[in-house]
């Protein structure tokens, strides 16, 4: 292989890592942003009532929302 | 009642608290492999818990048997329960050994018991809150769960191999992978957590949900991620996980109909995972030995327990469901 030949291998080699190189920083950078942004969020949450967890067997069981909250650890 | 708690971690502690302290069980045995931790736990909650180290009795005496142990080591001690005649609760979160217990639903039946599994937050609060939510639709559509945050440091590490493995949702009569990690969606969690970036990871909750709602075209479920979790999913975990996770929340939505008009309900909850999902197991196993479980057999927790009566109990107990009221895109 002439040293021209050569020269020109070696920059067609060149050219494609940097194009690869690129490419990839490139999906890396998308992949760690995402896309999109903000969607609009207009109202909030509210606890569930008691009759909300009212079922079929509610009159049976005799527990309510109202009765004493049992021991339980705080969020932190 | 009779339990016996494997695992005296972040959750199993939880349990075993719950169980001895607050349902005041006739008898709470706490199994651990670290003597140390098992001593420390027993002794934080007095003479109601009996502390068992190795080596264990190969005789399982319970009436309901609590699993709480990292991915892979309970499946042997739900077969010695089932062997024994008691029913188990498996908290299991990752998909490997979701579908390990569900496969022992033909012993479960045999020996006329259940295996409630996936008894935690997520999944377990977040099936309860999906079944509450299809009820109040004639037909449900889909299916989406979204959680953030984890328990202990076994619950983190699933969490952190989750957005490696492939993620599996139900679409249109079949299972479908995704890449873990992909999928990004903002999702809108109770306050103080609000709005996360939730992508899809190995979650067992499609799995879970799938026989409760075998209608449903769609069902799906995301984990809240930051990026560096993302860039490093596929890597060991850099450092140790904490001993126990911050504040975290879980969110479902069922898209279905009511006549002919389409309908959405989102519900969710916030709390520390490692306590909520001590008290759902609680619950669960509480449910199992009174005999509320729908039929013997394994199974997640929306086919097995009744949503309303399960969650009034969380709720008395300080585990409380929320709605969310407007209009919430992603």
């Amino acid at each position: 292989m002439s040293t021209r030949a050569a020269a020109t291998a070696l920059t067609m080699v060149r050219r494609t890592l940097i194009a690869v190189g690129g490419a990839a920083l490139m999906a890396a950078v998308l992949r760690l942003r995402g896309t999109g942004g903000v969607p609009p969020r207009s109202g909030g949450w509210r606890e569930l009532r008691a009759e909300e967890l009212a079922g079929p067997d509610a009159e049976l069981d005799h527990e309510t929302l109202d009765d004493e909250t049992l021991d339980h650890e705080p969020p932190a | 009642m009779r339990a016996l708690v494997v695992g005296a971690g972040a959750t199993g502690a939880r349990v075993a608290r719950q169980l001895a302290t607050i349902d005041g069980a006739g008898e709470v045995r706490l199994r651990d492999v670290q003597p140390d931790r098992l001593t420390a736990v027993t002794r934080s909650l007095g003479s109601s818990v009996v502390g068992e180290a190795v080596p264990f009795s190969g005789r399982i005496d319970a009436d309901v048997v609590i699993l709480a142990t990292p991915p892979g080591e309970g499946i042997d001690v739900a077969r010695a329960a089932l062997a024994a005649g008691s029913h188990v609760v498996s908290l299991a979160d990752s998909l490997d050994e979701v579908e390990a217990m569900l496969s022992l639903d033909g012993a479960a039946r045999a020996a006329g018991v259940s295996v409630l599994v996936g008894a935690g937050f997520a999944p377990g609060l977040t099936c309860l809150l999906v079944a509450l939510a299809a009820d109040q639709v004639d037909v449900v559509d889909e299916i989406h769960v979204a959680k953030v945050g984890t328990g202990g440091p076994a619950c983190a590490r699933v969490h952190h191999r989750a957005l490696a493995l492939p993620a599996i949702e139900w679409r249109d009569g079949a299972w479908l992978q995704r890449p873990g990690g992909s999928g990004r969606e903002l999702c809108w969690f109770p306050d103080p957590v609000a709005g996360r970036d939730c992508y899809r990871g190995a979650l067992p909750d499609p799995v879970l949900l799938r026989s409760a709602f075998p209608d449903a075209s769609r069902i799906s479920a995301r984990m809240s991620a930051t990026r560096r979790d993302r860039l490093t999913g596929k890597l060991p975990m850099l450092r140790p996980p904490h001993p126990e996770g911050a504040l975290g929340a879980v969110r479902v939505e069922v898209r279905g109909r009511i006549g002919g008009a389409v309908d959405v309900q989102v519900l969710g909850a916030v709390d520390r995972p490692a306590v909520a999902a001590g008290v759902m197991a609680a619950a669960a196993a509480r449910a199992a030995v009174r005999g509320l479980v729908r039929s013997p057999g394994a199974g997640g927790l929306a086919s097995m327990l009744d949503p309303h009566r399960t969650l009034r109990d969380l709720a008395r107990r300080g585990v409380r469901a929320a709605r969310f009221e407007g209009h919430a895109d992603g």
